[in-house]
């Protein structure tokens, strides 16, 4: 690899890795796990960076084996043990409203769902990403996507609204 | 107004006292990870050929070094095998010095048992240390200036959240990591500043044990893995939340490094009455030179157990006619008795 490569590797290191930590989060639930993940992928980006930046491109080749690899550990996770949840941040005299509690009511919700819907809904409301791109990223058809989306949000809100959060989905279609 | 999804995904993900990755680093990874693939192209088969022996030669150590056993099932803690109707002592069992799981049948169901928990998150030894060291300088101050009185009386305090799912789905808090006042006998030292120092990094799982006091209190062990350590939450206040600024009132946490060595802690864990005639649990510092530990009701003896660096735990059912234990005597090696205390 030319040097060259290697600066725009770490500038890409540099900007990037804290989207794909957060987003890697989202999807398994785990924080260290998440730093794996990423670290793992920016490595397999590294090997493949000539091809992957003349095709797809960096960035979108580092989302997709984060989320991927990120759902497989998930299913693996969910498979291996029941435990789930979050440590609720230090509480403050100014978190009066449970902010914290509200981040784990998240996280738990995101981890109750099926991999798939999960990751669906992460691409789409917290990476921004289309129903078309989101379908990319993950192998599957804009159908699978829409369905995915539609079934997690409704899963989410109904666990939002169990623990009393309450969530406005206007700001996203769920197609 | 609610927040819309994104804001929720935003807020959950916040990662701004996560370190930044090292780029530098990683680049310097996959340099070597490019060198050992171009690599392992050139050499293949002989590559291979030497992983077989070297994984030849290694597995005899292995197989004699024993692996180490996995955590137990976290809503079955280590229990003995029950004695229900008998007044004998119960035989205790503990975890083996090379962290042998204690085993036993499963104790009979009971609508009073309510053990089991299990911890729904471990925090990393970095993260643990830096929410320690904030609530150490929230609640107590920064290390080095006086010391409150309540932390040189007890040398406990509470540190951070450990989330602790119970049976039924409830979920409760415990405080992690603080280290303890490292014996009864002699004061603490200025322990805010001691966060992390005591080793639970090898915490690399938790076997959580549950025990949920009349009163409504409640106490958690949580046991290492390898079985080398143990975090002990105790929540005093009955009906404790964490709707207000401080998490739980007056819980403490002790985590006791085991084993043998400059520091450890050898520990007893004896039991508490719950519920009529089942209790298990309980148990601390082992005092003086005592070597073995038994809880009395009046003049019958109920339990008994061998003190060690480590922690175990039992599990038994109280004689017929017999409500709770009342007091806990330690004895030395020539069975004198050199430890007593009423348990109220």
């Amino acid at each position: 690899m030319p040097r060259r490569d290697d600066e725009a590797y770490v500038e890409f290191v540099d900007a990037a890795s804290r989207g794909l930590r957060r987003t890697a989060y989202l999807v398994c639930g785990d924080w260290e796990q998440a730093e794996d993940l990423v670290q793992d992928a920016l490595l397999k980006l590294y090997v493949a960076w000539p091809r992957v930046a003349r095709s797809e491109g960096v960035h979108a080749y580092a989302r997709r084996t984060v989320v991927n690899v990120a759902i497989d550990a998930g299913r693996r996770g969910a498979r291996l043990r029941s435990t789930s949840g979050e440590v609720p941040d230090l509480p403050d005299s100014h978190d009066a409203v449970g902010q914290s509690d509200t981040r784990a009511v998240v996280v738990d919700g995101l981890r109750g769902l099926p991999a798939r819907a999960r990751a669906c809904v992460v691409l789409r409301y917290f990476d921004d990403l289309s129903v078309e791109e989101t379908a990319r990223m993950l192998g599957v058809t804009t159908g699978t996507v829409k369905s995915q989306t539609s079934r997690g949000l409704e899963l989410l809100k109904a666990t939002f609204e169990r623990a009393g959060v309450a969530l406005d989905l206007v700001g996203g279609d769920t197609a | 107004m609610s927040p819309d999804i994104k804001e929720l995904f935003e807020a959950a993900a916040d990662d701004a006292q996560r370190d930044q990755l090292d780029a530098r680093a990683l680049l310097a990874r996959g340099k070597r990870k490019l060198r050992a693939r171009n690599a392992g192209v050139a050499v293949g088969g002989g590559v291979a050929a030497v992983a077989v022996l070297l994984m030849a030669s290694q597995l005899p150590r292995e197989l004699a070094d024993g692996p180490v056993p996995p955590a137990q099932t976290p809503t079955q803690p280590a229990t003995p095998t029950p004695s229900a109707a008998s007044s004998a002592p119960v035989t205790t069992s503990r975890p083996g010095p090379a962290g042998t799981a204690t085993t036993g049948t499963r104790p009979p169901q009971s609508a009073a048992q309510t053990s089991g928990a299990e911890v729904t998150r471990k925090l990393s030894l970095a993260t643990a240390e830096e929410r320690c060291s904030l609530r150490m300088r929230a609640e107590y101050g920064a290390a080095g200036t006086p010391v409150p009185d309540s932390l040189q009386r007890d040398g406990v305090y509470v540190t951070d959240l450990l989330r602790i799912r119970l049976p039924g789905g409830q979920t409760q808090y415990c405080s992690v990591p603080g280290p303890a006042a490292p014996s009864y006998d002699s004061p603490p030292r200025d322990v805010r500043e001691a966060c992390g120092r005591l080793a639970w990094m090898n915490l690399t799982s938790w076997t959580p044990a549950k025990q949920e006091t009349p009163d409504g209190g409640f106490t958690a062990a949580l046991w290492s893995n390898d079985r080398t350590a143990v975090l002990f939450c105790d929540t005093d206040d009955p009906g404790a939340t964490r709707s207000g600024p401080v998490a739980i009132q007056g819980a403490s946490v002790q985590l006791l490094r085991t084993g043998t060595g400059t520091g450890w802690v050898r520990v007893h864990w004896l039991g508490s009455e719950r519920a009529g005639r089942q209790y298990w649990g309980g148990g601390g510092v082992v005092r003086n030179d005592a070597v073995r530990y038994a809880m009395f009701a009046g003049a019958r003896k109920l339990t008994e157990s061998t003190a060690f660096y480590g922690v175990y735990a039992l599990r038994s059912w109280l004689p017929a006619g017999v409500t709770k234990p009342d007091r806990v005597v330690g004895y030395g090696a020539d069975g004198s008795v050199v430890d007593s205390y009423p348990i109220p």
